[in-house]
């Protein structure tokens, strides 16, 4: 699998890029909320959305690991990404969703869910309406941390989901909560 | 287009010939030895056989001989698939009753060439 | 039309490797002074299929490589040689090479193979050797005229053709000579004046028919006499350039092939194995298997009996009343019926006899008793035992290793086998047998058998045994398998560098299998393998511990019991201890290891699940036994990674996931150590 691949949805084959109408230059961002905070991940990595469901715990491993689910025959693991994140922990609630999300490294890509405290919408955004990360975003946080977006007073931390997924379990991501979107 | 039986013990000099014949347009007929050749041939009548002569259970040149004496086999083109090594091997097949051959390694388009040279 | 041709390599590859396996075969079972003639017919069969399909699949160097094997064959195959050590040798290392070409192809990977020059010389010295009458290609016999062919081109041709009287028995028609002949240039065609046999002989099959033929064409006589090719052994055929006066004909019977060959013969379509980027593939290809048509048509059969039972229950489900309750419980029970054959089915697919690996180190203990100057002989048995696939490739090494260290080890030099009042010849057997649910492999050697007392020196040096305990034999074997534990009193070539028998172990238990072995003194070992039929799926027991499920593999359970009442005893300052039969077991408190809360807090209430894994025992403290039922096995690593202390997962009838638990890395995390544990019974033992 080439680095373009995950670039375009797999339904979206090269030579169907090429050949149909020009590439919009934007990408779509799907929106969700942890805590008060809205944060957006790219579109292209969204497998599917699944309302939530009950894991089985894993044992042994960290508190942010909500355990797998039989996901049509595989074995996939949840990652609560507010804890992941540090932050406090909720009870479920029925906006609750798992954005099945694949990351991919190397030849090889694998399927987890996060779960989120509910879903916002879609938002195709320009490169020019993203903002970088700037001096006031910590540099631990940088990496996880594609750009920040303001939409009708709202602000949106976008996020690299593939570097989070990625990151070692045993690496403290609480830094994300200090990444302010002003 | 017409019904072609392939054989070969090799698996994929096997499914190449059949793979181009079928490119062609062709109906193809396989078979790992010349016994399962024979039997698939008085099942199914072919327009063409082409034959590896190296095989186990029954050879080439024993299919040859054996179509040869099968009454609706008598004109068939026979093509033996052989190596330039086998000169020997060529006259005896001819003298079995081989239309002729095709020398290995060949490529897919001189097979379908030599396919021309036999099928109307 | 172009195709392409790489997507018949891997089949080649496939097949040629396990041609190259069939070859090395053969050359190992074969006595040189009386080879019957079908070995012969099948290690030319093989290497002419190599030497054939890597020619047309573009790989030069391997058929330029099999050539010289085949033609060595060749040689033997039509009586112009004989068989001799040196041959065999020589061809076996030329398998060799040719399955490390091979494999390179496969992995694209372009690193010179150091053997192969070298092989190259001995094959060559051999092909040039006087051993063999030389091989005069005999002149066709010479009643007929040989094609006569002018070599320069010109205007036209005239082309006299008179065939054989038996060329349409051949399925040759003069017709389509001329057609092909037509392609060339402008083609007239005149029909020799013939004398008809009366009609009382005439044969409707005979030819007897001649032509003058003048082709208008700039085309070169090999061109023409391509044309005829088949045809011209038979026929009178002359060939002469038609502006020229009457030909100075060549009548060497050479001059067709030759010119044939100059003239487009079919060339080699290869590409420089160079040009192919070495890339990193050393994972390889996702394996295939080759399947007997026989399992695939079964499997389709209960495809086509499932489909059945679908189309009955969407029946029944589009307007259901109760009446009809006995048919649905029917369809249910046919549908269960389906699929348990479909797994079965499905897994059979996987399947493989150990005849597959067994044959394999059929070349090894060849070598091993070249090296050694020891006599071996392998002794296979239950061939035809089938095993997942998957499982046999993992298995190949450790039975590797088992065998070196039976012949190293094991076996005696001759003269002290004789001294011993044993046949000079040793033995070697691997069997492969079913039992329940399980395979067993066995390796078995007739040797000198392990020396206790050695081991026990050992263990003691190494700290493993303190020089008071008196451990029984089969503890003290079972020493062997510590890592870092070697009896090889020297470091010999074939085995004993220390990485022995617990990566032997190791390896068994990543299979989710165990090891025994026995010894008797002076009379052999005995190596006894107990592996799962299969990765995909185990006998699962259902435990129960708080509100989760999790699966043991029931090839670990011992058995299962009612925790007797009362505090268990603690020994060994962490664990807690439960006699059983006379034996002290350590327990596992699964819901402290897990930190799921039990239903039950103490003892009482609860189950003790004894396992065994990797040769110790242990009882698992669980709140509730469920059901048996085979499982699935989905592994978690695909998409999350390996967890300590668990093999997998599987899922269950509800849809629900439940975890495998994986007992020897179970045991490992508890602390539970096999020689720990072994001492405190043996010191019981001995204090009783």
């Amino acid at each position: 699998m080439n680095s373009r691949m995950h670039k375009y949805p797999p339904s979206i084959r090269d030579e169907e890029v090429i050949a149909g109408p020009p590439v919009k230059e934007g990408r779509s961002w799907l929106g969700f909320f942890l805590q008060d905070q809205e944060y957006g991940v790219e579109v292209v990595c969204v497998e599917e959305i699944r309302c939530w469901e009950p894991a089985t715990p894993i044992p042994r491993t960290p508190d942010f690991i909500a355990g797998v689910i039989n996901l049509r025959g595989t074995i996939v693991p949840l990652i609560n990404l507010r804890r992941r994140l540090g932050l406090p922990g909720i009870d479920r609630k029925p906006e609750t969703a798992l954005v099945l999300v694949r990351t991919v490294a190397g030849d090889s890509h694998k399927i987890q869910g996060i779960i989120v405290d509910s879903l916002s919408e879609v938002y195709e955004l320009t490169p020019a309406e993203i903002r970088p990360v700037s001096d006031t975003t910590p540099p631990e946080a940088c990496g996880f941390v594609e750009g920040f977006v303001s939409i009708g007073g709202r602000s949106l931390i976008l996020l690299d989901v593939n570097a989070i997924l990625r990151a070692d379990e045993q690496c403290d991501l609480s830094v994300l909560q200090r990444v302010v979107t002003e | 287009m017409a019904t072609i039986l392939a054989v070969d013990d090799t698996a994929s000099m096997r499914q190449m010939v059949a793979y181009t014949l079928r490119s062609a347009g062709h109906e193809v007929i396989e078979a790992v030895d010349g016994q399962e050749a024979l039997d698939k041939a008085r099942e199914t009548p072919v327009d063409l056989v082409l034959s590896d002569v190296n095989m186990p259970v029954m050879d080439g040149i024993a299919l040859v001989r054996a179509l040869r004496e099968l009454v609706q086999y008598r004109f068939t083109p026979i093509l033996m698939l052989t190596t330039e090594s086998d000169s020997e091997k060529k006259q005896e097949g001819r003298q079995a009753g081989a239309t002729g051959w095709l020398v290995k390694p060949f490529n897919p388009e001189q097979l379908l060439a030599i396919i021309k040279k036999v099928i109307d | 039309m172009a195709i392409d041709l790489t997507q018949f390599h891997p089949v080649f590859f496939e097949e040629s490797l396990e041609g190259l396996e069939a070859m090395e075969a053969a050359l190992l079972a074969l006595d040189p002074d009386a080879v019957d003639q079908a070995t012969i017919n099948e290690l030319f069969r093989a290497a002419h299929s190599i030497k054939g399909g890597s020619g047309t699949f573009g790989f030069a160097a391997v058929a330029d490589f099999t050539h010289g094997v085949e033609t060595l064959l060749e040689q033997v195959r039509s009586g112009k040689r004989r068989f001799s050590v040196a041959l065999v040798e020589v061809l076996l290392q030329a398998v060799d090479c040719t399955r490390q070409m091979i494999r390179q192809l496969q992995r694209k990977n372009t690193a010179p193979i150091p053997e192969l020059a070298t092989t190259r010389q001995r094959l060559d010295a051999l092909l040039a050797s006087a051993d063999v009458a030389v091989v005069t290609p005999e002149p066709a016999p010479g009643e007929r005229q040989p094609p006569s062919v002018t070599p320069a081109a010109c205007a036209g041709w005239q082309i006299e053709f008179v065939p054989g009287p038996t060329i349409l028995r051949t399925g040759n028609d003069p017709l389509r000579l001329f057609r092909e002949l037509a392609t060339l240039g402008d083609l007239k065609v005149k029909l020799n004046p013939v004398e008809l046999p009366s009609i009382k002989t005439f044969d409707p099959e005979s030819l007897c028919l001649g032509w003058t033929l003048t082709l208008d064409s700039p085309c070169d006589a090999a061109q023409v006499a391509e044309v005829f090719d088949w045809v011209a052994q038979e026929s009178h055929l002359r060939i002469t350039p038609r502006t020229a006066s009457p030909a100075q004909s060549a009548t060497d019977s050479d001059a067709t092939p030759d010119l044939a060959a100059a003239a487009g013969k079919p060339e080699q379509t290869e590409k420089p194995e160079k040009a192919e980027k070495a890339e990193k593939a050393e994972k390889g290809e996702p394996g295939s298997i080759r399947v007997g048509i026989r399992k695939v048509d079964d499997f389709v059969d209960m495809v086509g009996e499932l489909a059945i039972t679908q189309s009955m229950l969407c029946e029944l489900g589009n307007d259901f009343t109760l009446d009809k309750l006995p048919r649905l419980l029917q369809g249910l029970e046919s549908l269960a019926q389906n699929t348990r054959e479909l797994q079965a089915a499905a897994l059979a697919m996987r399947m493989l006899p150990m005849g597959f690996v067994f044959n394999r180190f059929t070349r090894l203990v060849h070598d091993l008793g070249q090296t050694t100057g020891k006599k071996v002989r392998l002794n296979l048995l239950g061939e035809g035992t089938e095993l997942d696939k998957l499982v046999m490739e993992k298995i190949n090494d450790p039975l590797g290793h088992l065998i070196r260290n039976a012949i190293d080890h094991g076996i005696e030099q001759p003269q002290v086998r004789r001294q011993a009042g044993k046949p000079e010849t040793g033995t070697v057997t691997l069997n492969a047998f079913h039992q329940g649910g399980n395979i067993i492999i066995q390796v078995q050697d007739d040797g000198v058998g392990l020396d206790c007392e050695k081991i026990r020196t050992k263990a003691i040096e190494r700290g493993l045994l303190a020089a008071s305990d008196s451990p029984g034999q089969g503890q003290l074997i079972d020493l062997i398998f510590h890592p870092g534990f070697s009896t090889a009193a020297q470091v010999s070539d074939i085995s004993g560098r220390g990485v022995g028998m617990d990566v032997v172990r190791c390896n068994i238990q990543a299979l989710n299998g165990s090891v025994d072995v026995s010894s008797v003194a002076g009379q052999g070992v005995t190596f006894s393998i107990r592996l799962p039929l299969t990765l995909a799926m185990l006998e699962g027991q259902l435990v129960r511990l708080g509100s989760q499920v999790f699966v043991l593999p029931l090839m670990s359970v011992v058995e299962s019991l009612r925790a007797v009442s009362g505090p268990l005893r603690r020994v060994a300052g962490d664990f807690d201890v439960v006699s059983i039969a006379g034996e002290y077991v350590p327990v596992v408190r699964l819901c402290e290891l897990f930190q799921i809360a039990p239903d039950s807090q103490g003892v009482v209430d609860t189950v003790l699940v004894v396992v065994e894994g990797d040769n110790v025992k242990a009882a698992i403290l669980v709140d509730d036994v469920l059901t048996q039922q085979p499982v699935v096995i989905k592994s978690l690593e695909a998409h999350y990674r390996k967890v300590e202390g668990i093999g997998g997962a599987t899922i269950l009838g509800d849809g629900s996931v439940a975890l495998i638990l994986d007992v020897a890395g179970l045991l490992q995390l508890a602390g539970i150590r096999r020689d720990l544990f072994s001492r405190i019974n043996a010191n019981k033992e001995h204090a009783a």
